[in-house]
């Protein structure tokens, strides 16, 4: 169940990189902000992604 | 140390012994693994040089369009009909393969010239990765035509972060390579998410309405930076053939195809090959062309997404000079017979050298051709013996039934083919088509008095 919760954490959290992406793309985010919250999002993804790979194996 | 082949060669079989035998029926696996083998494999450091570089060579918009989803096509054909029917029909790596073919001694040297190559391809990601970590010391990147290193800060960066990765290798391959599995769909990511905020700043709108406009006119323009070689729309439809000549006409990736089920599964190559070598390059062209046309992955991934991007870069050089350490320290392990830590710390060392010079890094297009070109005749004569000497009644695995350490047919055929390729007056990137098919007539022709003598003893009465 734990290892079903971090797949999904680690697809969402990709899909919302993408999200600041288009929202800055579109004017939605300024650039400073998109970077701050780009790197943030991303730590949570590697966060999560590191765990369910270490678990899988 | 007295160099013995037969202890080289006992070596060099126990480091691949546990790939000798055949792959069996219960361990092949479905096709969506070599799928995400391919996308994960096809995403790397190189992206950020090689999309960026096409913008400089002045390709145009369309040229690079139907130039990659050739090029890609043909590549995934490659993949799809040469290497893995070979795979599939063996279930062996191309190493045992080519034992049996040419013996150990030509397998020591293939091995060999595979590390020196690696340790090269490894040392220009060191290189990229070393244009992000120069920007928290406002270091000046070496130019386009550098072949020296332009600082000493740039020598310092590229020895720390060699030493750095090597340490890594040293420390644990498998646990890094699980972590390279997290990180190859975020940089895939990075690449999109960085073409995307950089579209903005080169005055596409949101709606897209006017980006063909600024993709040919701002983006892909035609026009070659100073002192770079104007690309074509051939040039690039070999490029993408190429780019991975080894892993497909060069068979070795026979390492993952002999677990396929079905010969076809070479065409899920193309999820490698249309993310990392069609996207990606895309992605990094908008990104170079939104700093200006210079040849700086990391700043052209920091202008975009900040202190990730820089992660990005600095991740994808290392998660590709990781397997790339790895690999060479294994192939020299075989030949010193030392411990694998020792072995890799001198890989280690000589690529930490070698990221030094720019001319690797500034020069990757062309690297990558001779990489490509340096290999490619294994590939020919595997195939030649492989589909043509059946056909033509020719004895297979000359080397093992005959228990030769080298079967200097194949010597001959790859140094003469090689010799055939560099000297003949076309431009770098088609040199090795007609390299490939002179090394199968020649190898062909070497090996025809066999099949004569084989003709003649079955019918003495004619002789």
């Amino acid at each position: 169940m734990k290892k079903r919760l971090l797949q999904i954490i680690s697809v969402a959290t990709l899909l919302c990189c993408l999200l600041l992406a288009w929202l800055n793309f579109i004017g939605k985010i300024p650039t400073p902000a998109l970077k701050l919250w780009f790197l943030l999002v991303s730590l949570v993804y590697f966060v999560a992604a590191t765990s369910y790979v270490s678990k899988k194996a | 140390m007295a160099f013995r082949l037969s202890e080289v060669a006992s070596r060099m079989d126990k480091l691949y012994e546990f790939d000798r035998e055949p792959v069996t029926e219960g361990n092949l696996k479905p096709g969506v693994l070599f799928a995400s083998v391919f996308a994960g494999e096809h995403v790397a450091a190189t992206e950020f040089v090689i999309g960026a570089f096409f913008v400089l060579h002045g390709v145009t918009a369309s040229d690079l369009i139907l130039g990659l989803l050739l090029g890609n096509l043909l590549a995934v054909l490659s993949w799809t009909f040469i290497c893995a029917p070979i795979a599939v029909d063996t279930r062996l790596t191309l190493y045992w393969y080519l034992r049996k073919i040419a013996g150990p001694g030509v397998t020591l040297i293939y091995n060999v010239a595979n590390a020196f190559l690696y340790c090269i391809l490894a040392g220009a990601m060191i290189s990229v990765s070393a244009t992000a970590v120069g920007l928290a010391f406002k270091m000046k990147v070496p130019g386009l035509n550098d072949i020296f290193p332009n600082s000493v800060l740039w020598v310092v960066i590229c020895l720390v972060l060699g030493a750095l990765f090597t340490l890594l290798a040293i420390l644990g391959f498998e646990k890094l390579s699980r972590f390279a599995e997290v990180a190859s769909p975020w940089i895939f990511l990075v690449f999109i998410a960085g073409a995307l905020v950089s579209l903005p700043k080169l005055g596409v709108k949101p709606d897209f309405g006017n980006f063909w406009e600024v993709a040919t006119t701002k983006i892909w323009n035609g026009i070659a930076v100073a002192g770079q070689e104007r690309l074509g729309f051939w040039h690039v439809v070999f490029f993408a053939w190429f780019c991975n000549l080894a892993m497909n006409v060069g068979l070795s990736d026979m390492a993952i195809f002999r677990y396929a089920k079905k010969w076809t599964y070479g065409l899920y190559s193309a999820f490698g090959a249309y993310s990392g070598h069609f996207l990606a390059w895309i992605c990094s062209g908008v990104m170079v062309a939104a700093i200006g046309r210079e040849m700086h992955p990391g700043k052209m991934a920091f202008e975009a997404l900040g202190l990730a991007g820089v992660l990005a870069v600095v991740l994808s050089g290392w998660t590709t000079a990781n397997p790339t350490l790895y690999r060479a320290g294994l192939a020299l392990q075989t030949i010193t017979g030392w411990p694998r830590w020792k072995i890799t710390l001198l890989a280690g060392a000589v690529t930490s050298i070698l990221s030094c010079f720019p001319l690797f890094f500034m020069k990757l297009l062309d690297y990558v051709a001779i990489y490509g070109l340096v290999l490619m005749p294994v590939g020919a004569i595997v195939f030649t013996e492989h589909w043509i000497f059946p056909r033509l009644g020719i004895p297979r695995y000359q080397a093992e039934e005959r228990k030769k350490a080298f079967n200097w047919k194949v010597l001959l055929v790859w140094g003469g083919s090689l010799a055939f390729a560099f000297a003949l007056p076309i431009h770098l990137y088609f040199r090795w088509l007609p390299g490939y098919i002179f090394a199968l007539a020649f190898y062909v022709l070497l090996n025809l008095p066999l099949r004569n003598k084989s003709t003649m003893a079955e019918n003495p009465a004619d002789s």
